[in-house]
C-alpha cells in the first residue's frame, strides 16, 4: 500500500512548538508538521535564507512577527496561530525576575510561588508562610477566579484569529488539569488545539489518533488541592524540582524557595507589571492576618 | 415554526446547559424554593452522604443545628460516640419507613417491642442506631435513647430547615411489631433469625406515604419548617435481592428520586437539591467517586456544596475551610457508613 503524499508544514513557535508540530503531525491525514523554535529561527535562515520557503504551508505564532530577523518577505503561504497559556490551574504560578532578569533556575525553573514571594518580601520565614497556602487567601486573592477568566480570554484570544476552542476544555479538562504549568499545556489539550488548526484551515483530522509523547512533560507545576476542588481535579501540595522525580511537600519547597531568594536583595525580586498589583494584594493579606 | 420549546431558556436543553459546560461548572438548579437566612437553623439527617452535607454546613457558618451534642462529654469522646455527626445522634437513617418511625417514636405514637441487642462484640447496642455506641448495661440502652428522642423532639421543633438524604429502599424489620431497623440482625448487633425479621424491600409508594406521613406530622409541629430532600449518590453496599447489587442499586435510587418528586409536587415548602444527579449522571460520572466506585470524593462533595452554597445561602458565606486541605482528595475516609457492615460480615 502507498502512503499518501503529505503537505509539509513547518510551525514557528515558542516553546510549545514541538508539542503542537507532533499533534497536528499525529491527527492529521494529510499534512506533516515540522517545528522551529523562535530561538533556532536566525541560525537556520543564517544556513538556508529560503529555509521557510522550502515548505508547502507555515503556521507562525502571532507575536513572533516582532521577533528581530522575521523574514515576512520570505514565507510560504502562511497563518497566524496565537500561543494558549492558562494560569486557571495554577494561579499561584509566576515568573519571578531578579535585578531585572528572570530567575531560570528556581526549583522549578523559571516558576515560582506568588505566596512564596510575597511571605519572603514579608519576611515571614517558610513555616509562616505555609499557612497562608488556605482556601480563605485563595478566595481573596481571586484564585478561583481565574479558571473561568483564563478561559474566556482565551477562547476570546483564538477566536481573534478564527480559530473556535471553545469546545476543548470540556475535553482536555475532563476531571484533570490540561496544563503542566501555566504556559506549558498537556499534550492532550495541545492534540485538541491541533485539531482546530485543521479544521480552520480545512485539512482533514482523525479523532482516535495515540497521543504523541508529551514534549513539555519535563517541569510541572502542581494543583493545589483547594484549587482542585473547585475545578473537579484531585490536586496536592507535591513540588517536583526540575530534573527529579522525588517531589517536596509545601513545607520542604518552601524551605528550599526562601534560600534560594536569599541571593537577592529582597526589593529586586519583582513580578511582571500585569500582575503586581496581585502580589502586593496578596503581601496585604498577609500583614492583615499577621 | 415554532414548538412548545421554542424560546425557553438553556436550562432546558441539554446541549446548551449539560453538553456545552465543562464538568466542574454543571449546575443543574435552576431555582430554589426558599433560600437560608443567616438565622436559620439546619438539622441533618439521612444516609451517609447526608454527613457530608452536615460536615460541610458545620464549616460555613453557624447554621448547623445538633440538639444532641454530648456537652457532657470530653471532646476526644463525641465523634467517636457519633455526636455531632447529624444533628441528633440517630446515626444513619437509610429509609423513609426509619425516618417515620423515629418520629412516631419520638412522639409516643409507639413503641418498640425489642429495645436492645446483644452487641457484636459484647454489651449491648440500640437495634435503632446500633453502630453510635455499645453499652455495658442493657438498662443504659434504653435510658440514652429516652435521651435521644427527647432531642428528637427538640431538634425536629427548633430547626427551620431539615436536610433529609433518602438512602436506601432496602431494609430489615422485625415480624413481629414491624420494627424497622437500618442494618440487618446481625450485622452490627442482634442475631439474625429469620423467624423473627424479614427483608423488605420498599416500592416507590410506599417511600412516598412514609415521607409524606413523616412530612405532614413535622410540619403540623414545626409550622416553619422547610425541608430539602435529597438522594444519595451511594450506591447500595449489599442487597438482599437475588440480583446484582448493580441493578438493586438504579431500582433504589429510581424509587427514591420519585418519592422525592412526588413530595414536592404535593409541599411547597419541601424542595429537592440534586446531589444525586451532579454525582451520578454522565456529565461528572464517575469523576467523583472514589476507587471503589462507590464512596464520593471529596471532589464531589465540593461541587455538591458549592452549588447549595451558591443557591441556597443568603448573602456572604464566610468561605468554607476545605476538606482537601485535611482530607484525601480521594476518599473521606471519616464517613461512616454502616451498611458497609453489612457487606464486611458477609461471611
Amino acid at each position: 500500500m502507498t502512503r499518501r503524499v503529505r503537505e509539509r508544514w513547518i510551525l514557528l513557535s515558542n516553546c510549545q512548538t514541538l508539542s503542537l508540530a507532533r499533534g497536528i503531525t499525529a491527527v492529521a491525514e494529510t499534512v506533516e508538521c515540522d517545528g522551529c523554535d523562535a530561538w533556532q529561527m536566525a541560525e537556520r535562515l543564517a544556513a538556508d535564507p529560503d529555509y521557510f520557503r522550502r515548505y508547502d504551508f507555515m503556521l507562525v505564532l502571532a507575536n513572533l512577527r516582532d521577533f528581530q530577523g522575521f523574514p515576512a518577505d520570505r514565507l510560504p503561504p502562511h497563518a497566524d496561530v496565537p500561543c494558549f497559556s492558562f494560569t486557571g490551574y495554577h494561579p499561584d504560578c509566576c515568573y519571578v525576575t531578579a535585578e531585572g532578569e528572570r530567575i531560570t533556575d528556581g526549583l522549578i525553573g523559571p516558576y515560582h510561588s506568588m505566596i512564596a514571594l510575597a511571605g519572603y518580601k514579608e519576611q515571614i520565614g517558610p513555616a509562616a508562610t505555609a499557612r497562608f497556602f488556605n482556601d480563605r487567601l485563595f478566595e481573596q486573592a481571586g484564585y478561583y477566579r481565574q479558571w473561568l477568566a483564563q478561559r474566556d480570554r482565551m477562547i476570546e484570544r483564538f477566536g481573534t484569529f478564527g480559530y473556535d476552542i471553545s469546545g476543548i476544555f470540556r475535553k482536555a479538562g475532563r476531571g484533570r488539569s490540561f496544563m503542566h504549568t501555566i504556559d506549558h499545556p498537556d499534550m492532550m489539550l495541545m492534540t485538541e488545539l491541533a485539531k482546530v488548526v485543521l479544521r480552520r484551515l480545512d485539512r482533514p483530522y482523525r479523532d482516535d489518533a495515540p497521543l504523541p509523547v508529551d514534549a513539555l512533560a519535563d517541569m510541572s507545576w502542581p494543583v493545589y488541592p483547594e484549587v482542585g476542588e473547585q475545578l473537579g481535579v484531585a490536586g496536592a501540595y507535591r513540588f517536583r524540582p526540575t530534573g527529579k522525580y522525588n517531589a517536596l511537600d509545601l513545607n520542604e519547597y518552601l524551605e528550599e524557595v526562601f534560600a534560594s531568594f536569599g541571593r537577592w536583595d529582597r526589593s529586586q525580586l519583582r513580578v511582571s507589571w500585569q500582575i503586581q498589583p496581585r502580589l502586593q494584594h496578596i503581601r496585604q493579606l498577609i500583614r492583615e492576618a499577621l | 415554526m415554532t414548538t412548545p420549546y421554542s424560546g425557553l431558556p438553556d436550562h432546558h436543553f441539554w446541549r446548551r446547559s449539560i453538553a456545552s459546560v465543562e464538568a466542574h461548572r454543571i449546575d443543574p438548579v435552576v431555582r430554589t424554593r426558599f433560600r437560608i437566612a443567616p438565622t436559620d437553623r439546619i438539622a441533618t439527617a439521612g444516609s451517609c452522604f447526608a454527613q457530608h452535607i452536615a460536615r460541610r454546613l458545620q464549616k460555613i457558618g453557624d447554621y448547623y443545628l445538633v440538639a444532641e451534642d454530648g456537652a457532657h462529654l470530653p471532646e476526644a469522646d463525641r465523634a467517636a460516640r457519633q455526636y455531632g455527626l447529624f444533628s441528633a445522634r440517630y446515626g444513619n437513617i437509610y429509609t423513609a419507613a426509619q425516618l417515620w418511625q423515629l418520629w412516631r417514636e419520638a412522639y409516643g405514637e409507639w413503641t418498640p417491642q425489642e429495645t436492645t441487642w446483644p452487641g457484636r462484640d459484647g454489651g449491648w447496642v440500640d437495634p435503632f442506631r446500633p453502630t453510635v455506641e455499645t453499652f455495658a448495661e442493657r438498662e443504659a440502652v434504653i435510658t440514652d435513647r429516652a435521651q435521644h428522642l427527647a432531642a428528637v423532639r427538640r431538634m425536629l421543633e427548633s430547626c427551620d430547615i431539615l436536610v433529609f438524604t433518602l438512602g436506601l429502599t432496602e431494609a430489615w424489620r422485625s415480624i413481629s411489631d414491624g420494627a424497622v431497623y437500618p442494618l440487618a440482625p446481625g450485622v452490627a448487633g442482634g442475631t439474625y433469625d429469620p423467624a423473627c425479621y424479614g427483608f423488605v424491600n420498599y416500592t416507590a409508594a410506599e417511600v412516598e406515604q412514609d415521607l409524606a406521613r413523616f412530612l405532614a406530622a413535622a410540619k403540623q409541629r414545626n409550622p416553619g419548617l422547610r425541608v430539602i430532600l435529597t438522594v444519595s449518590p451511594v450506591p447500595l453496599a449489599a442487597t438482599f435481592e437475588d440480583r446484582s447489587v448493580l441493578v438493586s442499586t438504579t431500582y433504589s435510587k429510581a424509587a427514591l428520586r420519585v418519592a422525592a418528586e412526588t413530595m414536592i409536587r404535593h409541599y411547597d415548602w419541601v424542595d429537592y437539591f440534586p446531589s444525586y444527579e451532579i454525582i451520578t449522571e454522565s456529565p461528572t460520572g464517575g469523576l467523583y467517586y472514589g476507587p471503589d466506585d462507590r464512596q464520593v470524593n471529596a471532589l464531589g462533595v465540593a461541587h455538591v456544596m458549592r452549588l447549595f452554597g451558591r443557591h441556597y445561602i443568603d448573602g456572604d458565606v464566610p468561605p468554607p475551610v476545605s476538606a482537601a486541605t485535611t482530607a484525601d482528595a480521594t476518599t473521606d475516609d471519616a464517613v461512616i457508613c454502616d451498611e458497609a457492615l453489612t457487606d464486611r460480615w458477609r461471611v
